[in-house]
């Protein structure tokens, strides 16, 4: 635990120092969306036009207007639905993400979605090549690009594991259970047995996420070692020190879970009725999503100052 | 059409071996099923009189058939096999010369019937059904009784036949011929053994692990229509219609193992093999349905009402769903205390609601005296289930069991009705529902509280591709002749905001005399659509065939929306100018604003071919209003006015009468929209949206 409670205090400590670096994501989620926003805005004004369903919808929720939207929806706009508000906006991409159903989205959405993962995996590169604790001289986007080649190959290492997870042992199991319940008629074993899946799929694919990110600071520690050396070293770690870096990441997503609670309360939902308010909301929001990508700088953080303790 | 016991089925029955007794150490396992066999039948044939006799109260229908049925069921091989004493009397003014009768399960005896041949067509799921999922229902003998004797053996000259398609491979319908004509008002005594295998689940009947429920699962005779023909359709995708009568049933089941059936139980006997015989007997009904289960827990609860008939309530709940049963006795309460309030009193004494296990498809549906509702596990009040769903179903023992339409060809007349009763029932007893997305599944909710759902009756799935839909087929075509996805609009949907529309037209006092005359003057007959439109206009006091010519006959759309407003300062000169109120005295035209003049117009247009008179709300920017009767006859209609101030907004049907207009967002129009707030506001959430679908696609990157 005292090993754990170090990374943790460290790797804060070092996300501190340079939070302003996660900024850099942001700035990329925004400059992605805003495109896209501004297309569906105009679906939205075309069909409102001069009505008062405008105003409906200014104040809360306008059902039958939606139903009417959603008929003649197309492109873009079908993607527009009313779970888009409050932590609505978060639950649908975590069931997609959860359900393995997130390369299923829309053209447009997985398009802009696959355009943040890499330049995610190019800032995280940066990111990690700043937490770990080397004697360099070369400034952040030096470090991003030094080490992004390789972060790139890690990046596809675990695309194809995750692939493997959701793809094909996912289905597989969906099946089984399915099978196994056929003849069922309480929900809760339904349920139970669903759970379960879940829950193997997910230690899978929790694993792996674990085993890509520490490759990562093992690579950012040692650019001069291959990559094949780097994720065999960091199964070697894995298997050794299992507790203590499961632990850490469990701590990091407890935080996660703790933020999503804070904003599923203070969010406004569909209450916001006036510019101020929709800017509050958009702001509020954006914070949110700040917390996210600093919890992902956590991650990486924390995974750098246990590498390196463990190593002292 | 081939005869029974020729080529088609199985010459040994699916999935058969010797029986086997229910409790696993019988005395002597063959002669204690037939022992119980021989005391059903032994009971049936002892019976000393028909029907009548035997069912409490008065006779509230003209009973046309009285059943008398001894059934044994064996849970492990998902078979029955009974013995029916059918008495009928030929209620048309032809004779008969021969009897039909529907062998539903049938339906998905092989893939070659017409029901699972539409199912392909409609492009549905086809169930992936092993061997021991399928089903068949079979006739083995068949015999007119004579004093207590069989006299004529029909057997051999019984006969499937296709009256709709023609399919050959379908089994639905059987004919028997008869050896004498029965005349019109004769009384006939058939007696008939039918053996069946229990389906899969299928289309709300069936079986899943020890969930049995039991639909549409005995040979029933169909209906002789007045004219000497049959109405006897096969079973393609429609629901029911069959003729009043009396039901006394006698249904074996595993000892334990809780039974709920139409009418009330009066008796339980176990016979010592572990098997026991519940006895039901209902009288003034057109089915009989029931179900078992080990699982059931009971729930009994009683209505009352100071001017209503009490009702028994009975509640068969599933035990995953244990903390429903209040929601769902107060929902039936509900459905009780509304619809007998509106319509007319609920005359059974009892219902018996049935909670459908999880993942049986038997849910929501509807029988006399019985009906099954429906919820998960985890269900929100906002989410109204089992609420909805409930009162639905609860709400059809009167549009459907009582007023017994024929759902074959005119399944608006319950379903609409219903419809509409169910959503003016829910807004009644019910907070408005609100949005709720099922996560993980489906199997977690979570609600979304600033999002109310509209109501369905209000048009809330009109626009789920019904604009289009509402073009197929009119809603007077027979039902089961629609086309795809026509049953859905033509048989809820549309008759549903007709009714909302027409409660819009008289004002609900006058409407909700027209539905109580209609309940009153049809309760326990079978109603035709003329005869509603006949009480409509009787109550109504004005003649509604230009109404019924475009809903019921036609497909029109109706479509009212305001066209172009304009507002343009004018100069007046100094006097007396004309307001609303009066004359008053304008000083002089100048920029005083106090002085300010307008002239307005404002033209709104039909664009749809459907007309209605409709009301068209002009408010002005000081708040002065005016309203404007429109008879919606010709395309376009045209206001001008002179006022003190601009036009702010224009409403169209402000009090929303006309249900049926299709297109709700042109019916208003602001002079200061609230459209780029609104939609800056919600394109600002699906940005979030969007942004925090892209971080779920960071974590694999």
């Amino acid at each position: 635990m005292g090993d754990v409670r170090h990374a943790l205090v460290e790797g804060l400590r070092r996300v501190r120092t340079h939070w302003p670096l996660a900024l850099l994501a942001q700035a990329v989620s925004v400059l992605l969306a805003i495109p896209l926003a501004a297309l569906v805005r105009q679906h939205l004004a075309d069909s409102l036009g001069s009505s008062l369903a405008a105003t409906r919808l200014r104040d809360g929720w306008d059902d039958l207007w939606f139903q009417a939207f959603a008929a003649k929806a197309e492109g873009l706009a079908t993607t527009f639905q009313p779970s888009v508000v409050g932590v609505g906006a978060i639950l649908d991409g975590l069931d997609a993400t959860v359900t393995g159903n997130l390369w299923t989205q829309p053209t447009a959405i997985a398009g802009v979605g696959v355009t943040y993962a890499l330049t995610w995996t190019f800032l995280a590169a940066g990111l990690v090549g700043t937490y770990v604790q080397r004697e360099t001289t070369l400034s952040f986007w030096a470090r991003a690009g030094q080490l992004f080649p390789r972060f790139l190959v890690l990046a596809a290492f675990g695309a194809a594991i995750y692939g493997m997870i959701l793809g094909v042992i996912l289905p597989q199991l969906t099946r089984a259970v399915d099978h196994l319940n056929r003849e069922t008629i309480d929900e809760r074993i339904h349920f139970a047995w669903v759970a379960g899946k879940y829950f193997l799929v997910w230690l899978a694919m929790w694993g792996t996420s674990l085993l890509v990110d520490y490759s990562r600071v093992l690579s950012a520690r040692h650019p001069e070692r291959g990559v094949l050396v780097v994720i065999t070293q960091t199964v070697h770690l894995l298997s050794r020190q299992a507790p203590r870096v499961f632990g850490l990441s469990f701590l990091v997503l407890l935080g996660g879970a703790a933020l999503f609670g804070v904003y599923a309360v203070i969010n406004p939902g569909a209450r916001d009725s006036t510019w101020v308010a929709v800017l509050a909301a958009f702001v509020l929001s954006q914070l949110y999503i700040f917390g996210r990508i600093l919890l992902r700088c956590t991650a990486f953080a924390t995974a750098s100052a246990l590498s390196e303790h463990l190593d002292a | 059409m081939k005869p029974l016991g020729v080529v088609g089925y199985p010459a040994s029955i699916p999935g058969a071996r010797a029986r086997r007794p229910m409790s696993p150490h019988p005395p002597v396992p063959g002669l204690a099923r037939i022992w119980s066999l021989v005391v059903t039948v032994a009971a049936i044939s002892l019976l000393p009189s028909r029907a009548a006799a035997k069912t409490p109260g008065a006779t509230l229908s003209r009973r046309v058939v009285s059943y008398e049925m001894g059934v044994w069921l064996e849970p492990a091989e998902r078979t029955m096999t009974g013995t029916v004493d059918l008495t009928w009397t030929n209620p048309s003014r032809q004779p008969a010369r021969e009897l039909r009768f529907h062998l539903y399960y049938n339906a998905w005896r092989n893939a070659d019937s017409s029901f699972l041949r539409s199912v392909r067509q409609a492009s549905q799921k086809f169930p992936d059904h092993g061997p021991q999922d399928w089903a068949y229902s079979e006739v083995t003998s068949i015999a007119l009784v004579e004093n207590g004797r069989e006299s004529a053996d029909l057997t051999d000259a019984a006969e499937y036949i296709a009256p709709d398609d023609g399919n050959e491979s379908d089994r639905t319908v059987l004919r028997v011929p008869l050896q004498q004509t029965v005349r019109p008002g004769q009384t006939i005594h058939v007696r008939y053994q039918f053996r069946a295998k229990v389906p899969r689940t299928f289309a709300r009947t069936g079986v899943r692990g020890e969930y049995f429920f039991l639909a549409q699962w005995f040979p029933k005779i169909g209906v002789l229509q007045p004219d000497g023909t049959w109405n006897c359709h096969q079973f393609i995708q429609t629901e029911f219609f069959a003729d009043f009568g009396n039901y006394d049933v006698r249904l074996t089941v595993p000892t334990g193992w809780v039974v709920g059936a139409t009418g009330r139980q009066q008796s339980v006997t176990d016979n010592g093999d572990g098997s026991s015989t519940h006895r039901y007997v209902q009288g003034d009904v057109h089915d009989f349905t029931w179900t078992t289960s080990p699982h059931f827990r009971i729930h009994t609860a009683k209505f009352e009402h100071p001017e209503l008939p009490p009702v028994d309530m009975r509640l068969l709940l599933m035990p995953d769903h244990a903390g429903k049963a209040d929601r769902y006795l107060d929902a039936t309460r509900a459905t009780l205390r509304w619809y007998g309030t509106w319509y007319g009193a609920y005359p059974y004494g009892h219902v018996t609601v049935v909670d459908p296990a999880y993942g049986s498809g038997t849910g929501g549906m509807e029988y006399p005296t019985l009906f099954t509702g429906g919820t998960r596990w985890l269900s929100p009040r906002e989410q109204r289930s089992p609420e909805s769903v409930t009162v639905h179903e609860a709400g059809h023992q009167f549009w459907y069991g009582i007023v017994a339409n024929d759902e074959f060809d005119h399944a608006w007349l319950d379903e609409g009705f219903n419809t509409y009763s169910t959503s003016r029932t829910l807004l009644a007893s019910y907070e408005p529902a609100r949005r709720v997305e099922r996560y993980l599944e489906g199997f977690v909710p979570v609600v979304f509280h600033d999002l109310q759902r509209a109501e369905r009756f209000d048009g809330a799935d009109r626009y789920g591709g019904v604009r289009s839909d509402l073009l197929r087929d009119p809603m007077q075509r027979h039902s089961w002749r629609y086309g795809p996805n026509g049953y859905r609009v033509n048989s809820y949907d549309k008759p549903a905001m007709m009714l909302r529309t027409l409660e819009g037209y008289f004002g609900w006092k006058t409407f909700q005399r027209v539905l109580a005359t209609y309940f009153e003057r049809w309760k326990f007959r079978h109603p035709r659509p003329q005869d509603f439109f006949a009480v409509v206009e009787e109550v109504g006091g004005q003649d509604m065939d230009w109404f019924f010519d475009q809903i019921h006959a036609d497909t029109v759309l109706f479509d009212y929306a305001v066209d172009t407003v304009r507002s343009r300062r004018v100069r007046v000169g100094r006097g007396y100018q004309d307001e609303p109120d009066g004359p008053i005295f304008v000083e002089d035209d100048d920029d005083d604003d106090d002085d300010a003049r307008y002239a307005s117009t404002v033209i709104v247009r039909r664009w749809g071919d459907g007309v209605f008179p409709i009301e068209v709300r002009v408010t002005f920017e000081d708040g002065s209003r005016q309203l404007e009767a429109w008879d919606g006859r010709n395309r376009w209609a045209r206001w001008d006015y002179a006022r003190a101030a601009p036009v702010q907004t224009v409403e169209i049907d402000p009090d929303r009468r006309l249900a049926l207009d299709v297109d709700e967002t042109n019916d208003s129009w602001s002079r200061e929209p609230d459209t780029a707030l609104a939609s800056t506001k919600w394109a600002a959430k699906w940005m979030v949206e969007l942004q925090h679908f892209m971080e779920f696609f960071a974590l694999f990157g």
